[in-house]
This record gives C-alpha cells, sequence and structure tokens, in this order.
C-alpha cells in the first residue's frame, strides 16, 4: 500500500469524525515497514537466525542425535519464536519466523524418523500439518501464520494424494479463498481476522500452484488406462466443472444487488468465456480469484494473480494433454471472447446515462 | 471534468486503496471494529462502480490482446518446423511493426504508448534471437545482447517509461557480464570473479546512475526513482561483494577503498541533497555485510561457539539499529 494511500484514508477518517488527532498519530506509526526495508531487513535477520542455529544445534545434533534430542530442540527454538513474536519488530518477526520453521522441522523429524517409507512420509506429512496447525494460534505476525497455513495446506495435499480427490481438494481451496476475500468485509475486525487472511493468503497462493493440475494428467490418465485403477480418470472434468461453478458463483454474488440487465449480462459474459476455457481450467480459477481480489482490495494479489495467470500460460505451453493446435485454438477463442467483451463494455459505457 | 454523479460517487466511496488500507489497518487491530462500522455507514466497504468499470475495461483489453497474441504464438509453435525462415522472420517483425503500430496513434507517454513501446523492446529481442538462430552468424552471446541494448535505446527514450529503460539496464548488464566472464560454468556471474571486471560492471551502472540523477526528469516520463536505484544495486552492490572478499581474498583489495569512496557518497549524497532512504538503506546494509565479513576474518577460531554467536549479535545489533535510523527517516521524509 502507497504511504500516500493511508495518508489520505487517515486524513479522510479524522475528517469525518471517525478518529481524533491523537488516534491518527497512533495510527500512522502503525503503517507498516516500506517493503525494500521490510526485504532487507528480512535478509539480515534470516542470516543471523542461521547463524545462531548452525551456532547451537550443529553441534549439540552432532553429539547427541536422537529423537528426543530433537523434540527438545524443537520445543527450545519454538520457544524462543513465541517469545520474539511479542517484539513486533519487522527484524524479530523474519528471526522468530526462521526458529519457528526450525523448530517445527525438528519436531516433525523427530516424531516422523527419517521418512523413508511410503507410511513414514504419511506420519512426516500428518505431523507437519498438526504442529503447523497448532502454531497458527498463538499471537503471531500475519508471515508466520500464513506460512503454517501454507504447511497445513500442502500436508493435506500430500495425504491426499494425487487424483480425482486431489483435483476436488484445487477446487475447493478456489472456492474458499474466493469466498474468503468476498467476505474480507466482515471479517476485517473480527478478533480472529489475522487467521482469517492467513487462511485467505494460503488458499489463495495454493489454489493458484495447484491450477496447472487441473490440465496436465495426461501422463497419469495414460498410467491410469494401464493400470485400471480409474484414479485419475476424472481429473479434468472435476477441475474444469469446479472452477467454472466457482466463477460463476462469485459473478452471481458480486452482481446480486446490480440491476438485472447488468447482472445478466455478466453472467452472459462469464457462462461462454467458462466454455472458451474448458481446455485451461487454470484461467478459471485466476479469474474466479481475480475477481475477489479485487473485490477485496487487496492490490498486491491482483497483481500477483495475474502474473500466476501468465505463468500458467507459459506451463500449458509444455503440456501434454492436448496439441498446440488445440491449446491455440482454445486461447484464442477465449481472447476473442474478452475482446467482444471489452466492445460491448465500450458501448455500454458510452450509452449508460 | 468530472460529472456531478462521478462527483458525487467519489465523494461518496472509498477508493479502493483506501479500502485496502482500511481493511489492512481492522485486521492488524489498529482500527476498532466500531471505527470500521462507522467507516462502512460513512460509504460501502467495496470498490466504487467507476473502478470496476476501469478495471474490467483494461482486464478485457489487455486479457483479450494477451491470449489471442498467446494463441498466434502457440499456433506459431505448433507448425514453426515446417514455416520457411522468412515466414518465422515476417512474423518476428509483425509483432515489432505491431507494437509500434499501437504506440502510433497513442498519447505520448500514456498507458497504452509505454506499454507498446515495451513490447517492442521485447520484440526487438526476440527479432534478433531468430536471426541468430537462422544464420548462425557464430557470435557470441554478449554481441546479442549488445545489439540488442544498442537497438533497444531509441524505443528506451521515446516510451520514458521506466519499464524499458529497466529492460535497457538489465540487458546492457548482460552484455557486459557475458562479455567480462571467463568461466565457463557461471557465464554471467563469473564477470565478477576479479577486482577489474567488478570495477567495470560499477562503473558502467555508476555513469547509467549520475546519468539519470542528472537528467531523470528527461528520460523518465513519472517522478519514480525506481531506475536509480536499480543503478545503484548495480553500482553498490558488486564493489560491496568485492569488499566483502577483499577481507579473505588480497586480489580484490582494490575494491575495499572504491567501495569505501561510493558509500560515503552516497551516503551523504541520498541523505543530504537527494534524501532517498531506500538507496540510503541499501548503502548501509551493504556496509553491514562487508563490515560482518571483516569481523568474521578477524575474530579468533571461525567456526567456534562464541565467534558465531558475536557475528550474530553484530548482525542483529547493527541491523536493529540501522532499521530504527531508516524508520525515522521514512516517518520525516512522509512528514515533508
Amino acid at each position: 500500500m502507497s504511504r500516500d494511500a493511508a495518508d489520505t484514508l487517515l486524513e479522510r477518517l479524522q475528517a469525518r469524525g471517525i478518529i481524533d488527532a491523537g488516534r491518527r498519530d497512533a495510527l500512522v506509526e502503525r503503517t507498516g515497514t516500506p517493503w525494500w526495508l521490510a526485504a532487507l531487513l528480512a535478509l539480515a535477520a534470516w542470516i543471523a537466525a542461521l547463524i545462531i542455529l548452525s551456532a547451537f544445534f550443529g553441534p549439540l545434533l552432532m553429539l547427541v542425535d536422537s529423537a528426543l534430542a530433537r523434540a527438545v530442540g524443537g520445543g527450545v527454538l519454538i520457544a524462543a519464536a513465541l517469545y520474539l513474536f511479542r517484539r513486533a519488530t519487522p527484524f524479530a518477526a523474519q528471526m522468530a519466523l526462521a526458529f519457528s520453521l526450525a523448530g517445527q522441522a525438528l519436531i516433525v523429524t523427530a516424531v516422523a524418523g527419517d521418512a523413508v517409507s511410503a507410511t513414514e512420509t504419511r506420519t512426516l506429512a500428518l505431523t507437519a500439518m498438526i504442529v503447523a496447525a497448532a502454531m497458527m494460534w498463538p499471537a503471531a505476525p500475519g508471515l508466520h501464520r500464513t506460512v503454517c497455513a501454507l504447511i497445513v495446506l500442502l500436508s493435506l495435499a500430500w495425504l491426499i494424494g494425487p487424483g480425482r480427490g486431489l483435483a476436488l481438494f484445487g477446487v475447493v481451496l478456489t472456492a474458499a479463498a474466493a469466498a474468503l476475500w468476498l467476505g474480507r468485509a466482515r471479517w476485517a475486525a473480527h478478533p480472529q481476522a489475522p487467521i482469517f487472511k492467513a487462511l485467505a493468503h494460503a488458499a489463495t497462493l495454493t489454489a493458484l500452484c495447484l491450477a496447472p493440475y487441473g490440465h496436465a494428467n495426461s501422463a497419469l490418465a495414460a498410467v491410469d488406462a494401464v493400470a485400471g485403477a480409474g484414479r485419475y480418470g476424472g481429473v479434468t472434468p472435476v477441475y474444469v466443472l469446479g472452477a467454472a461453478a466457482v466463477l460463476l458463483a462469485t459473478v452471481a454474488w458480486l452482481t446480486r444487488a446490480a440491476p438485472i440487465g447488468l447482472r445478466a449480462a455478466a453472467l452472459a459474459a462469464a457462462v461462454p468465456y467458462a466454455v472458451a476455457a474448458h481446455r485451461t481450467p487454470g484461467l478459471l480459477v485466476s479469474a474466479a480469484l481475480l475477481l475477489a481480489v479485487f473485490h477485496a482490495c487487496h492490490r498486491p494479489w491482483v497483481v500477483l494473480t495475474l502474473a500466476f495467470a501468465a505463468l500458467y500460460l507459459a506451463e500449458l505451453y509444455y503440456s501434454l494433454h492436448a496439441t498446440l493446435l488445440v491449446k491455440s485454438l482454445a486461447l484464442a477463442a477465449t481472447g476473442a471472447l474478452l475482446l467482444l467483451a471489452w466492445a460491448g463494455l465500450r458501448r455500454w459505457m458510452r450509452s449508460a446515462p | 471534468m468530472l460529472s456531478p454523479l462521478q462527483a458525487g460517487e467519489i465523494l461518496m466511496s472509498w477508493t479502493r486503496a483506501q479500502l485496502g488500507e482500511l481493511f489492512a489497518l481492522a485486521e492488524s487491530g489498529a482500527l476498532t471494529p466500531s471505527e470500521l462500522d462507522a467507516a462502512a455507514a460513512e460509504a460501502p466497504l467495496a470498490p466504487p462502480r467507476g473502478e470496476w468499470l476501469a478495471a474490467a475495461d483494461r482486464l478485457c483489453a489487455f486479457g483479450g490482446a494477451l491470449l489471442v497474441m498467446a494463441g498466434l504464438i502457440f499456433f506459431f509453435a505448433w507448425n514453426w518446423a515446417e514455416l520457411h525462415r522468412f515466414a518465422k522472420l515476417a512474423a518476428a517483425f509483425a509483432a515489432l511493426a505491431g507494437c509500434v503500430g499501437v504506440a502510433l496513434p497513442s498519447t505520448p507517454f500514456g498507458t497504452v504508448w509505454r506499454a507498446a513501446l515495451f513490447g517492442a523492446c521485447l520484440a526487438l529481442g526476440a527479432l534478433l534471437a531468430l536471426i541468430g538462430q537462422i544464420y548462425q552468424s557464430g557470435a557470441d552471446v554478449w554481441e546479442l545482447f549488445a545489439a540488442w541494448a544498442a537497438l533497444m535505446l531509441p524505443f528506451a527514450l521515446l516510451a520514458r517509461s521506466a519499464g524499458a529503460w529497466a529492460l535497457w539496464l538489465v540487458v546492457a548488464n548482460a552484455a557486459l557480464l557475458r562479455a567480462l566472464s571467463e568461466s565457463v560454468l557461471f557465464r554471467f556471474l563469473g564477470a565478477l570473479d576479479g577486482p577489474t571486471p567488478v570495477l567495470v560492471v560499477a562503473g558502467f551502472n555508476l555513469i547509467v546512475l549520475v546519468g539519470f540523477e542528472a537528467f531523470g526528469g528527461l528520460l523518465l516520463a513519472g517522478g519514480r526513482r525506481d531506475l536509480q536505484r536499480l543503478a545503484g544495486l548495480g553500482v553498490i552492490g558488486p564493489l560491496a561483494l568485492g569488499a566483502a572478499i577483499a577481507w579473505w581474498e588480497p586480489r580484490f583489495l582494490p575494491l575495499a577503498p572504491a567501495y569505501a569512496v561510493v558509500a560515503a557518497l552516497a551516503a551523504w549524497g541520498y541523505l543530504v541533497p537527494r534524501r532517498d532512504v531506500a538507496m540510503l538503506a541499501l548503502t548501509v546494509f551493504s556496509a553491514i555485510a562487508v563490515a560482518g565479513s571483516g569481523l568474521a576474518r578477524v575474530l579468533p577460531e571461525r567456526a567456534s561457539f562464541l565467534t558465531l554467536n558475536l557475528l550474530a549479535l553484530f548482525v542483529i545489533v547493527t541491523s536493529a539499529l540501522a532499521a530504527m535510523w531508516l524508520t525515522r527517516l521514512t516517518r520525516e521524509t512522509r512528514r515533508t
């Protein structure tokens, strides 16, 4: 967020009598650190944390490498992280994040061992999920909670495993992320808002990262045909139908208070877009999330969602699920529909009172 | 001129930027629920219709054009091997001409103008790469980058956009690094394996930095300082790396005084005559890195428990002091 936006907002809140001059000065102090300073501080904090970790835990684990030593070491690091979280400075927050992640890793390896067998790998994912979920609850900066939420979701994805279940998980995450962002005004002042926000960030990132899975199952489908297990057969239909349903539901929710004509036009534009993009379900996921984060006024995610859509196109180029000709036609059709919608929008804007 | 309806909408609504800040303050607990409710009573906590329409207009236009372009690229890729070389060159020329064609009727230095000329800069690189691929001229990669940077210059001068200039600076640095690198493994960063190439890279970026500090108003349409900061990173980064290595490798010693002079000048220049806290932050943290490397060199028993913790303590204390000072400067700059 730019400093200008923060300053004009606080001026306006004061002018409307929502806050007084004292509150305004206090809020100025609370507005965030510039990104470049936060980035430099993060770099310095991670270097310091890694030096400390190597000084303490390198020798310890070389001398006593047992599950108990790892569990105790992990507990100490998490306690240090919880102490640092109270300092509420960008440097302490980054250092605490490093300590917390190292502590979680030590505890997970203490419980799950070296995770060589499939059972141990599942135990590792389950332990990581439980530990990270527990670490989301203590008061901590948003970044730590977001990273913990990400660990929870990725562990869950690992436990579900490839196939229709993962496709359904991707769709559910897209829907959850869209719902969280669309309802941001309702939970922003809730006491648990930092947790909602962390979940929204993690669900959005995971949904965008999982999106290529919706079309990338051709190799798996071939294996599936030979093995006859039928586990991967429905990945693409589940992804396409699910993502299209989320997009249409998002459009319907956003236009719920609009005049009936405008609402019908928006839905009429979304349906052919969903049909044209049925070969590229990642574009449906990106579109639904873009609308939701725009409504939530979260500028970084607006930019990131567009960037992920561009990355999705790059990944699509190498995907084997269709020939380049089929993908070319699907992209051109989707693009042409958007250009038609643009022309229609321009015409409507000129004719609207 | 705004119509009364539009003016009324602006007065009765929060902008998207304001809403984003409002939500962030509420989520962090800085704004109380009653204050957020009061803000909601003032105007709806959702982007105004005008912003939705403007965003939809841009998204449909740019997204549609991008997808159609991507479709065309996929189509050419589908039968690329069978295409005659003239057809391939015609496709690349068409992309370049298309970008210039979009720029010509658009408002000078507006969004479309800058985006189209940025696209022309990219298309130029693709055209040069294609010529190199078809005719196998035997030229080294650095020559491709150098030619690209030279031919891109008129487009960057016309665009006056930070994006086009940033691309030019990255390409020019890539040409320089590739030309100076003698490493087989690290074809670009291998150039930093000696004091003279480091000085050449830093010197080039210094010339660019001074040029943009002196003529920034002419070279860039907006008032942003991203390009100066990028060039500053190109000066301070390599010199600080060299100065940090100089504690351990005597052949890098000439870079230590060079870094000291540049860092002192940057600290004074960006504190007093032209306040730029981001450049100051870069200078201060590079100094911490160089001093930290020196401390690691002079402390006895480098990998001992005490040495490692002393180093960590040094990084923590200096970074905390730097953060406090830089935050204070940021707030002062905002107030002025």
